[in-house]
């Protein structure tokens, strides 16, 4: 009956002169309820099962553990919640959590399906990893107006005008961050924001405490396992390593830069723990293994730096590029005395010179061509 | 003799396999030739409605390549010449009298005699897939024992049981164009003590059969005229067949595959003869490729097959859209992802259709082309200067080595659905136009 409506519906679309270029609006909820049956038209005439939708669906599916257990974590750091059973942190965590959901999707969906509308092409399944991203990079107690605001920004501005998903430069999950960090500072950064809800009370995340050189209050465990403050879905490093895991499996995230962005971590802070004896900023003290469970630095690795388009796109160049997050997040964290926190810094840095990366490995991959030829 | 593994690619598993049996069918009334299924050509006909014919006799040629002509494969009448839009020749059917008179045709061994007796057309060139020019010569020639695409022929049975005339056609070819001949065959062939030929071994995991997987490993193309031609292992028998015995070769082996037929196999048939005589009754629900699924092309039953093909390949089309697919665990679909379920049962349950699984988007780059593309291209940047037309590009990343069947699996792979082998094309067809 729903596939009678449906066909229905198309048909009077179409039928429209008015009405058809609203027809991606159309093509978007058919396709999602019921996969397509357009044939190959030209060779090979049979294909994978695999599509964008599914690709994107698993991803959401990798982020459901940071999202569940950051849900759980918000109720859980709250002073409000008095009995610490799972479920009331989980419910509590909901009230607030979902609200943000709801403003993210609606207006981002709102700017998506606008763009597809205008720009006539159907709407690409790319927000809906983006739309899941931007609640959990954001601390609880964001206001919803700001959130809403950071997403058209992320959305049009991190994406659109650069022609839509697949085009982009820069994460757009992340210049939605971004956007706030520099715009609204004291909710994003500092040591109020992270406790919902926002009364006045502060608390620090570990990332803070160590940068003011203050005694850490957690242990590694607890920061391993998610129980300190911080973004909705940062905290639990656990959490982030199930969704790589998911996401390694399907082949979907790119182990080339999980993993050099650990070896560029590895390194660089190695050699500033070198540093100690002459400096005593005491993040140069931090090593690898503590980095790699304070802050957003997990969550990023796996879920922002891997994005398939604004990172870079060449194997070698993902190699290149996820050494640079390394560093760079290592770097930003340990010798800028503004920010405590370099990840998202550190990704969106990389992000712009990943184009560059690719070009040095066509370049080399072109001059090597040439020698054989030459032969 | 050098061997090579390909690691990337794969074997699609199809349904319908063709087993190792020759089923000879019955020579038609009527057979048919398709000028138009040539790209590009320009068709001068040598005939007209109502003139006899015998095997051998010039029937049609491109205006572009004119001593290489397309001969009549049976005796009889022009029946009728059917013209499409802006008078392109779409077929020439000739009535068979079935007497098999063969025209005059000397088979001293030369260029001359080689163009004459039509077999010349057997012969394509990289790049650019097409019939070489009746005056040029080739660097090489690659002749492969070993197909690996969907419903290969499996050629170590045929040529066990069919008249073995491989070698005498590798030496007509050596006398006329005195180049080196590649022969590729597959490890423990029984066809690898032939003599005049180089010989190299490749693994089976497709694309590994493509000749121009065979001619990037073993003598890469670098500039627009640098030519490699190639034919069928089948064609070399029918030219060695002709120079040897004087008799036309006139029939060839078709591989028919496909779930609804019953005993799909080896089928010899009269070069021309339609598909609807091939196979006899076939249900509405299934697709006809000439060729096969993965580079072949769409063709009606009243048609024979495309001049080169070797291949009938029929899929099943489906047409059932299945509620919230996306969310599924998906035991039964086909996919070389990890994606779905079904990679842990090796895509046992999965069957193929003619469905595309999914809406274009636009290019992201996850790295899937890479688990299929044996070559040393950076497929994606291809892809995108062709795109945007930068022939400059497309020269420095090697597109003249590139052909769509190589690309095939690229497309199949692909989440977006981009047609990488269908833009391939497009490039080579710039490259073509601006050479």
């Amino acid at each position: 009956m729903l596939r009678k409506l449906l066909d229905k519906v198309e048909e009077k679309i179409l039928s429209n002169e008015k009405l058809k270029r609203f027809h991606p609006l159309h093509d978007a909820l058919d396709t999602f309820l019921y996969s397509t049956n357009a044939e190959t038209d030209n060779a090979p005439y049979v294909r994978d099962a695999v599509d964008l939708k599914r690709t994107m669906i698993l991803v959401v599916l990798a982020l459901l553990p940071a999202f569940f257990f950051g849900t759980y974590n918000v109720g859980l750091q709250s002073p409000d919640v008095i009995n610490k059973d799972f479920l009331n942190c989980f419910i509590y965590g909901l009230k607030i959590v979902l609200p943000m959901y709801l403003v993210v999707f609606t207006v981002g969906g709102l700017f998506e399906a606008l763009f597809a509308v205008i720009r006539g092409h159907e709407i690409n399944e790319g927000f809906l990893v983006t739309g899941f991203l931007i609640p959990l990079t954001m601390p609880p107690t964001i206001p919803l107006w700001m959130l809403a605001i950071a997403t058209i920004f992320g959305v049009v501005i991190g994406k659109e005008i650069f022609g839509g998903t697949g085009y982009n430069i820069f994460n757009p999950a992340l210049t939605a961050r971004a956007f706030l960090f520099f715009a609204y500072p004291s909710h994003m950064s500092g040591n109020k924001p992270w406790i919902a809800p926002l009364d006045g009370l502060s608390q620090a995340t570990p990332l803070l405490e160590k940068s003011s050189n203050l005694e850490l209050s957690y242990s590694w465990w607890d920061m391993f396992y998610g129980y300190i403050p911080g973004s909705v879905g940062e905290t639990s490093t656990l959490a982030v390593l199930i969704g790589a895991a998911i996401l390694l499996v399907t082949g979907i995230g790119s182990w080339r830069i999980m993993l050099s962005t650990c070896i560029g971590l590895l390194f660089t802070s190695l050699f500033l723990n070198q540093l100690s004896g002459v400096s005593d900023n005491p993040m140069i003290t931090l090593t690898a293994v503590e980095h790699f469970v304070m802050g957003g630095f997990a969550f990023g690795m796996v879920f922002m730096a891997t994005d398939p388009v604004s990172s870079a796109q060449t194997n070698k160049g993902r190699w290149m590029y996820g050494l640079l997050i390394g560093f760079m997040a290592t770097i930003i964290r340990c010798i800028n005395p503004a920010y405590p926190e370099g990840m998202m810094l550190a990704i969106l840095f990389a992000n712009g010179f990943a184009p560059l990366f690719d070009y040095f490995v066509l370049q080399s991959h072109i001059k090597k061509r040439q020698l054989i030829n030459e032969k | 003799m050098k061997i090579f593994k390909i690691t990337k690619g794969h074997n699609l598993k199809l349904d319908g396999q063709p087993s190792d049996e020759i089923i000879p069918i019955e020579e038609p009334s009527i057979i048919s030739f398709h000028p138009n299924s040539f790209k590009n050509i320009k068709t001068k006909l040598l005939v007209k409605e109502g003139d006899a014919v015998k095997i051998g006799t010039p029937l049609f040629y491109d205006k572009k390549n004119e001593k290489a002509i397309f001969v009549s494969t049976c005796s009889g009448k022009v029946k009728s010449i059917v013209f499409g839009d802006r008078r392109v020749v779409e077929s020439i059917d000739i009535d068979n009298n079935t007497s098999d008179e063969q025209s005059d045709i000397s088979r001293k061994i030369n260029r001359e005699n080689l163009l004459k007796s039509g077999l010349w057309t057997c012969i394509r060139q990289k790049p650019y897939s097409k019939i070489p020019h009746f005056k040029s010569s080739p660097k090489s020639i690659f002749i492969s024992s070993m197909p690996t695409e969907p419903f290969a022929i499996n050629y170590e049975y045929l040529m066990a049981s069919i008249d073995n005339y491989i070698q005498s056609g590798i030496n007509v070819l050596k006398t006329i164009f005195d180049c080196d001949i590649n022969f590729i065959s597959s490890k423990n062939s029984s066809l690898s003590n032939l003599t005049n030929v180089n010989h190299f071994k490749f693994n089976k995991l497709h694309p590994a059969g493509n000749v121009g997987i065979h001619i990037h490993n073993i003598d890469p193309i670098k500039t627009s005229g640098d030519t490699r031609w190639y034919l069928s292992l089948q064609d070399l028998n029918r030219i060695g067949q002709f120079f040897d015995t004087g008799d036309y070769p006139k029939y060839k082996y078709v591989n028919v595959g496909g779930n609804s037929i019953d005993k799909p196999s080896i089928r010899k048939v009269l070069i021309g003869t339609k598909i609807k005589d091939i196979l006899g009754d076939i249900s509405s629900d299934v697709s006809l490729i000439s060729g096969d699924v993965l580079s072949g092309r769409k063709v009606s039953s009243d048609t024979s097959l495309d001049y080169h093909d070797e291949i009938l390949s029929l899929i099943d089309v489906d047409k059932k859209r299945e509620f919230l697919g996306w969310l599924m665990p998906g035991f039964n679909k086909y996919s070389l992802t990890n994606l779905f379920f079904s990679r842990l049962i090796n895509n046992k349950k999965s069957k193929l259709s003619t469905k595309k699984n999914g809406s274009i988007r636009t290019i992201i780059p996850m790295g899937n082309w890479d688990k299929v593309m044996p070559m040393n291209i950076l497929s994606e940047y291809l892809i995108k200067s062709i795109l945007i037309k930068d022939i400059d590009m497309m020269e420095k990343l090697g597109i003249y080595e590139c052909s769509p069947e190589d690309f095939a699996l690229c497309s199949f792979i692909c989440q977006s659905k981009v047609e990488v082998s269908k833009i391939i094309e497009e490039g080579l067809d710039i490259m073509e136009q601006e050479a």
